[in-house]
């Protein structure tokens, strides 16, 4: 479907990227957003998706339409990041277990007795780096090669991002559990 | 062997169960004797647990009117980029360029000429860039008066209502569908509803299967008027600016107005040799309003009055494409047969072309069915949707009786001449399917479908006058009783 509407658009059907629009805006979106923050994910995505529309004559189809997406996608947010002179990081560890602290008791419980926001901000600490291979392959389901070719890097980095992932978020997310069931 | 950090270092991708056989194998019998490793197993598969439970973000309304606005002014530039080289190529090749530059000049500064195809295409590029929209339309006709109401909410959320003041007018159920007669309303379209009412006059069709939502640009009205319309001009309506377009549709002469920043359809008027025969013209508009989703969804109801009627085949119609009702009609609520009988009289004597000089009503109807529509209709080359087209002689009455509980329908036709030959729909009662039968001493046809659905279909003549009888869900025998139960209104 996605290659079907790519070619239509390439062949001047401007409707064919309203549909493609339409069908994948909430992916970016959420990538997006988990990746540069609430705050900027709305100009950040403006530009995402006038960036497809500009490029996407150019893609080939050598990846899916979903991996090359995510590759435009994360590279305008890295764009975006270093532009505001940040690198792709993490909020102060400080400033991160506040956040955690203050959702404990709100939110609505998703999994083994953490809520939503929880799980949100334990995953708005991680670097950005490691936040976009959580939401890629927790959220959409990517494989690590798909994800090592949105990235344009190697599978083992992204093995890498997702282990140290883990285990920041276990660090992170535990304590919580632990401490509502003392 | 691995040690603990070795099998810290590759618990995700175990819990994903992307190892190979061999190292899976190596660290389940780790697992097994390590009661720490165990512990961050359970903990790790909780973590991820949680985080698969994460919800995607949605897009914000707000968000997505922004990048739509953006792409349309990309969209515009693009065109602009497209321009300049030509016309640079032009000058470029020009021989005299400082004569050939004025010239060029004053060919620019001349106002531009735009096509319709330019003018629809823009329009229809204008309302896909909007997140919303929510129009009410005055629709007028010699015979008609209604309102309509129209919402769309991006992408594919629509709701349609045709809002007559007497009451419906008709509408067709297909595909194992619901139709919900709901007073008063004469179309009721919607995009993830579980049902549609459907308008049989509309060449718009919102063909609702219970397995697929219907997704549609509300475009419909922009391109009533092909690309061999002309623009004739502009003209502001409600301080909206408008192209104004002239062409023609089904044989009227149509004139339409369309608003330059949303592609709304501001008015629009058809006309038949100089005379006006419908008009729409906008009430109200309002662009890219949060529209709650409740609107676009009667998913766990029927509206409050309202009747459901169940079409448990693929499609019903004895009519073809040449016909003017390309479908079933429903006409509102069941009515007293005696009412019914006034009601044929009455089109009997209209002037609209009928031939028919007697009418015929039955005299037995199996329990269940009730009267719902009783209509003439006439025969038009183009699949026309006016009611009543002068000068047109092919004409027949109509007899619609619904089972309301099963959706099981009965459909007598009247005419002078043959229903389904005129319609080319005869062949089927020339092949061996077909058996001879008589009615009341005359001698006419049955054939009895089981696919797509069960329906039996007879036609015969009196000599006067052209029968054609239509039922789904009951037997032969009693399709013949009602056949034979006709009796001429006095």
């Amino acid at each position: 479907m996605d290659l079907e509407l790519v070619d239509r658009f390439k062949h001047g059907d401007e409707t064919a990227f309203d549909e493609l629009f339409h069908r994948h805006k909430d992916r970016v979106y959420s990538l997006v957003y988990r990746t540069v923050g609430p705050t900027e994910a709305d100009d950040v995505c403006q530009d995402v998706f006038v960036g497809i529309y500009r490029s996407l004559r150019k893609f080939k189809g050598d990846a899916s339409f979903q991996t090359w997406l995510f590759r435009v996608t994360l590279n305008t947010c890295t764009d975006h990041l270093r532009k505001k002179g940040r690198r792709p990081t993490a909020l102060p560890l400080e400033e991160a277990s506040e956040l955690v602290d203050k959702s404990a008791d709100v939110g609505r419980e998703v999994s083994m007795g953490w809520t939503q926001d929880q799980i949100e901000q334990a995953i708005e600490c991680l670097p950005a780096s490691e936040r976009s291979v959580v939401e890629m392959h927790y959220v959409h389901d990517l494989s690590y090669r798909e994800m090592s070719k949105a990235l344009g890097c190697p599978e083992g980095t992204v093995k890498g991002r997702i282990r140290s992932a883990v285990i920041k978020l276990r660090r992170r997310l535990m304590p919580l559990l632990e401490g509502a069931n003392e | 062997m691995m040690n603990c950090k070795e099998i810290e270092r590759k618990l995700v991708e175990y819990i994903s169960a992307e190892l190979n056989e061999q190292t899976m194998a190596e660290i389940k019998v780790h697992l097994t004797n390590c009661g720490s490793c165990a512990a961050s197993l359970e903990a790790a598969s909780e973590i991820i647990d949680a985080v698969k439970g994460m919800e995607m973000k949605r897009m914000p309304a707000n968000t997505e009117a922004k990048i739509l606005h953006r792409l349309q002014s990309e969209r515009s530039r693009k065109t602009r980029r497209f321009m300049l080289p030509w016309g640079q190529k032009f000058l470029a090749i020009s021989a005299a360029a400082a004569i050939i530059a004025v010239a060029a000049g004053l060919l620019f500064s001349r106002p531009q000429t735009v096509t319709a195809a330019e003018v629809i295409s823009r329009a229809t590029r204008a309302r896909n860039g909007l997140v919303s929209w929510h129009v009410r339309y005055k629709f007028t006709s010699p015979n008609d008066t209604r309102y309509c109401e129209r919402w769309f909410k991006s992408p594919d959320k629509i709701r349609l209502e045709d809002i007559r003041e007497d009451d419906i007018l008709g509408c067709v159920i297909r595909n194992g569908a619901e139709m919900c007669y709901y007073p008063n309303r004469q179309r009721v379209s919607f995009s993830s509803g579980r049902f549609c009412v459907e308008s049989p006059i509309s060449e718009e069709l919102f063909i609702l299967e219970k397995s697929r939502l219907f997704s549609r640009k509300p475009i419909d009205e922009i391109t009533e008027i092909g690309p061999e319309g002309q623009v004739i001009g502009v003209e502001a309506i409600s301080g909206r600016k408008c192209d104004i377009l002239r062409g023609k549709k089904d044989g009227y002469d149509v004139l339409m107005w369309i608003d330059r920043e949303t592609g709304t359809v501001m008015r629009s008027i058809r006309s038949l040799r100089g005379r006006i025969v419908s008009r729409l013209d906008n009430v109200s508009i309002e662009i890219n309003q949060d529209i709650p989703d409740a609107v676009f969804s009667f998913s766990n109801a029927a509206p409050k009055g309202a009747q459901i009627a169940r079409a448990p085949f693929e499609t019903w119609s004895l009519h073809t494409k040449l016909s003017k009702n390309t479908s079933l009609g429903f006409c509102g609520d069941p009515r007293d047969p005696a009412q019914a009988g006034e009601e044929l009289r009455s089109l009997l004597h209209d002037d609209d072309g009928l031939e028919l000089t007697e009418v015929y009503q039955p005299d037995y109807i199996p329990e269940g069915f009730s009267l719902i529509a009783t209509s003439q209709f006439v025969d038009l080359p183009s699949g026309n949707e006016l009611d009543h087209a002068p000068g047109h002689h092919h004409c027949w009455l109509e007899l619609d009786y619904v089972n309301l509980r099963t959706g099981a329908m009965i459909i007598l036709v009247q005419g002078i001449k043959d229903f389904l030959q005129h319609n080319g729909a005869e062949t089927n009662m020339q092949t061996e399917e077909a058996s001879q039968l008589s009615i009341n001493g005359t001698e006419g046809k049955i054939i009895t479908h089981y696919k797509p659905f069960a329906y039996i279909i007879l036609n015969w003549n009196d000599g006067t006058t052209y029968f054609t009888l239509g039922t789904t869900g009951m037997r032969e025998s009693e399709a013949i009783k009602i056949a034979e139960s006709l009796r001429k209104l006095d």
